[in-house]
């Protein structure tokens, strides 16, 4: 059996835990009014340099003391400045842009996104990407592939996004097939961000890896790239359920008639659920009555998702989806209701009071 | 006599040992989560939110919302979720028989008629449904009625069920979101949609805070004894706890007041109530457990800024039953998963997570119960001496004290949401003050809470903190959307 410790080591430990979490207090409450001293002094410099800048965005000259403005002041211009340039597009970007140039900015952001710090290389790469000058995109291009560290590499990729260029958007692609890549929906925001500039680039993934492929089809049809229907055509007809949805989804979203027969041929009761509801989907959004037969025959479906889909895409079509609609609905079974569901939601979308529920009780385990 | 006094003595160093191990492993949580915790305050600048807002990528969210008898709040609560900001999402409001006027006041808020709605049955429910009802103006929320009381579990289950969206969120009735909350949490799922499988946030105190439209626009800490103890407690253990688990990828439980799932992993798993009474916990456990066994890459994202707000009991009774539940749920969790603590086959969750749940957890209870007993009585007796008992007080209650303490700083220098002297200095009272009293409580309520599992008692409807014996609203926001005070 231990002998209990001495008194003495005993208020020894005591004594210490004691004195750390005084000090921590004591630090903390230090920190508080340290808080409440810089932010009233930043509030201040805010209200003397807006103005200033508030001129330089609408065409003014800037000010010398806009400047030279250094310290405090000088954070305050730039705070202002990046703050205004996430807002504005055209002249008014250009006239911030040159701001921050004549003060240096540039130079200052280049030299922090080489800082031993994540978040001060994170929080240049995001004033970078708003400044999107060519060495700005060619230096978060280097963070997007080379950063260690992966919340930078996001910060960089979405900042990349930004600039709109054509090379940004081949970096982005590129990305992707690198080892440790930035996650895949980051990439495809930065890609819609850059828009047009992506297509080219967006098109030839489509004959890429199945992820990229996937990726690509879906931001495709987000961009209305109409062009670019052939080859998710091609996407629709060959392989993974997972590519040939998004394909289907993506010639949803462009609305091209030319794309019903590809997508009407995923409803076959022998393709994958996950793809027959998609092509459901996508033939709503396309909106062309030729298809109402092929959806009206899935509304019977035992698939909950495809009969869902193709009662509410035969919703969309107006006087001929709504007739096959309320004939499905005068049945019984699962496709009855899938249609006076969809015929609920479509009065209610138009301001219409909707027919009284058929029954009580839903469809359930329940019942 | 010297084999009882051995005894005690040898209980004695066991206890303090324990405590000192405990402790010990909580500080490495919370040191870990501290850094993530400042690091974060300066991230939140380039969080990327307005892109997530402004993103058709952005996957649409299903909001499901199990009340029952909630009448004097249900409208504010449903309106404060209406005007979340996200691009696309639908709110379910799943009322569990309620037999107050909870569905009139819906009814009448959001001119509510009855549609026609599939509901699949890919989850088990016991309620039937009894209607479905949609807003006039066709407006985002869904109102279904089945017949209850069930467990919530079910609720959320037939929430589900009606989801037409790829996410499902579950909140809490007695919660408040910040306006970007759905923002917040969706970011990893857009970021990594191939991964991620659920999310959630850190969760804070709304009790004492100024409430308007249902937001919290003005944290406060309630007075009092239990809700700033509840105050900082959930600072420790929301924000630092969970953020320090989920650096180890360890991520353990999913908070049920506000979390989001993929719809097909929710299925996946079979939903709230498969694995029977667990709860929240549970249903993790059971989504490590299943995508393990899947061999499919997962992850449990957690976003560590603040952006739910709780309301939490202000009374004895109310938090009695509640630790008394939560205590039971992991009883029941670990009991139900028990072939996965030790296994080396569930990674961390088996190896480390889950026997820490166990050890220092669910067996803390007993541990500080008997430790309070054998520590008075042997000082009765004169078997133990007030030196022992100080090193015990030490690494029971100071040491625990302390580790609060740190995450009231933690708390302080990141995310700084309590503004005021005022809250600041309740909150290191309530660090203070949990170990002169209310941790006994609470030890106790959670020991009951142990039995009722091994008893096998089901747990009703918890009533919603707050809400008990009042006839006045004190918390919810009226459909004026005037500033309230939360109790």
């Amino acid at each position: 059996m231990p002998a209990f410790p001495a008194a003495g080591f005993l208020l020894d430990v005591t004594g210490a835990g004691a004195a750390l979490a005084v000090i921590l207090l004591l630090g903390t409450v230090a920190a508080r009014v340290l808080r409440a001293l810089l932010s009233g002094r930043r509030a201040r410099a805010e209200q003397m340099m807006r103005p200033m800048v508030l001129a330089v965005v609408s065409g003014g000259t800037a000010p010398a003391a806009l400047i030279s403005a250094r310290g405090g002041l000088g954070r305050a211009a730039e705070r202002i400045a990046f703050a205004y340039l996430a807002q504005v597009r055209g002249e008014a970007a250009v006239f911030l842009a040159d701001l921050l140039a004549r003060r240096g900015t540039m130079g200052r952001l280049l030299r922090l996104t080489h800082s031993p710090r994540a978040h001060r290389r994170a929080r240049a790469a995001e004033r970078l990407g708003l400044i999107a000058s060519p060495e700005a995109e060619h230096r978060l291009a280097e963070l997007v592939t080379g950063d260690h560290n992966p919340e930078v590499r996001i910060v960089a990729t979405r900042a990349l996004g930004k600039t709109g260029s054509a090379v940004a958007a081949r970096t982005l692609l590129h990305s992707l097939s690198r080892p440790a890549p930035v996650p895949e929906g980051v990439v495809a925001s930065a890609l819609l961000e850059l828009g047009p500039e992506a297509v080219p680039g967006l098109r030839a993934e489509l004959a890429g890896g199945r992820r990229q492929r996937a990726m690509a089809a879906n931001v495709l049809g987000l961009l209305d790239e109409l062009p670019a229907w052939e080859g998710l055509v091609e996407n629709v007809g060959s392989g993974s359920v997972e590519v040939r949805a998004s394909a289907v989804r993506a010639l949803g979203r462009l609305g091209l008639p030319q794309a019903i027969g590809p997508v009407t041929a995923c409803l076959d009761a022998g393709e994958d659920p996950a793809l027959r509801a998609a092509a459901a989907y996508a033939l709503g959004r396309i909106g062309d009555p030729r298809s109402a037969q092929s959806l009206a025959a899935c509304l019977e479906d035992p698939h909950y998702w495809v009969a869902h889909n193709a009662a509410m895409a035969l919703a969309e079509f107006g006087g001929t989806g709504v007739s096959a609609l309320s004939l499905a609905a005068a049945g019984l079974g699962s496709g009855a209701a899938h249609a006076r569901e969809a015929l609920a939601r479509r009065a209610l979308a138009r301001g219409e009071r909707p027919a009284a529920p058929a029954r009580a009780a839903p469809s359930g385990q329940g019942e | 006599m010297p084999v009882a006094a051995a005894t005690v003595r040898g209980f004695a160093w066991f206890c303090i040992g324990y405590f000192v191990l405990l402790n010990s492993a909580s500080l490495m949580l919370l040191a870990l989560a501290a850094g993530q915790a400042v690091m974060d305050g300066g991230r939140e600048r380039f969080a990327g939110l307005p892109e997530i807002f402004a993103s058709p990528l952005a996957p649409p969210i299903s909001l499901i919302l199990p009340v029952r008898d909630m009448a004097d709040l249900i409208a504010g609560s449903t309106r404060g979720l209406l005007g979340l900001r996200y691009p696309e999402f639908e709110v379910i409001v799943v009322d569990d028989g309620s037999t107050d006027a909870t569905f009139a006041r819906l009814q009448a808020e959001f001119g509510l008629i009855p549609v026609d709605k599939v509901i699949r049955d890919e989850l088990t429910t016991a309620g039937r449904v009894i209607s479905v009802h949609a807003p006039r103006d066709g407006s985002n929320l869904l109102v279904i009625r089945k017949q209850g009381p069930g467990r919530r579990a079910d609720a959320v289950n037939v929430g589900v069920n009606a989801a037409r969206h790829p996410l499902v969120c579950r909140v809490d009735p007695a919660a408040y979101l910040d306006a970007d909350a759905l923002l917040r949490v969706a970011k990893p799922f857009i970021e990594d949609p191939a991964r991620v499988v659920a999310a959630s946030a850190a969760i804070r105190v709304a009790n004492g805070s100024r409430i308007q439209a249902g937001r919290v626009t003005r944290p406060r800490v309630a007075g009092g004894w239990l809700v700033p103890i509840q105050a900082a407690e959930y600072l420790r253990s929301s924000l630092l706890g969970r953020t320090g688990w989920s650096r180890l990828s360890g991520m353990l439980p999913i908070p049920g007041g506000f979390s989001v799932y993929r719809r097909d992993v929710y299925e996946l798993v079979g939903g709230s109530s498969a694995g029977g009474d667990g709860g929240d916990l549970e249903m993790t456990i059971r989504i490590h457990q299943r995508l393990r066994d899947e061999r499919q890459p997962y992850r449990i994202a957690f976003v560590p800024e603040p952006c739910c707000w709780t309301v939490v009991p202000h009374t004895y009774r109310r938090l009695a039953q509640q630790r008394a539940r939560w205590s039971r749920n992991l009883a029941v969790a670990l009991w139900v998963h028990r072939a996965m603590i030790f296994n080396a086959g569930y990674g961390k969750a088996g190896l480390l997570v889950l026997p820490c749940y166990l050890v220092f957890e669910l067996v803390s209870a007993v541990v500080e119960l008997l430790a309070v007993a054998v520590f008075a009585a042997g000082l009765a007796l004169g078997l133990i001496g007030p030196g022992v008992v100080l090193l015990f007080a030490t690494a029971g209650l100071g040491y625990g004290a302390f580790l609060t303490l740190v995450s009231v700083i933690a708390e302080e220098l990141s995310y700084h949401r309590y503004h005021s002297w005022r809250d600041f200095a309740l909150l290191v009272y309530a660090a203070v003050a949990e170990g002169a009293g209310f941790r006994q409580l609470h030890a106790w309520w959670r020991l009951r809470g142990l039995a009722g599992a091994v008893l096998r008692r089901r747990p009703a409807w918890a009533a919603e903190p707050g809400a008990e014996g009042q006839s006045q609203p004190v918390f919810g926001v009226p459909a004026s959307g005037r500033h309230i005070h939360v109790r």
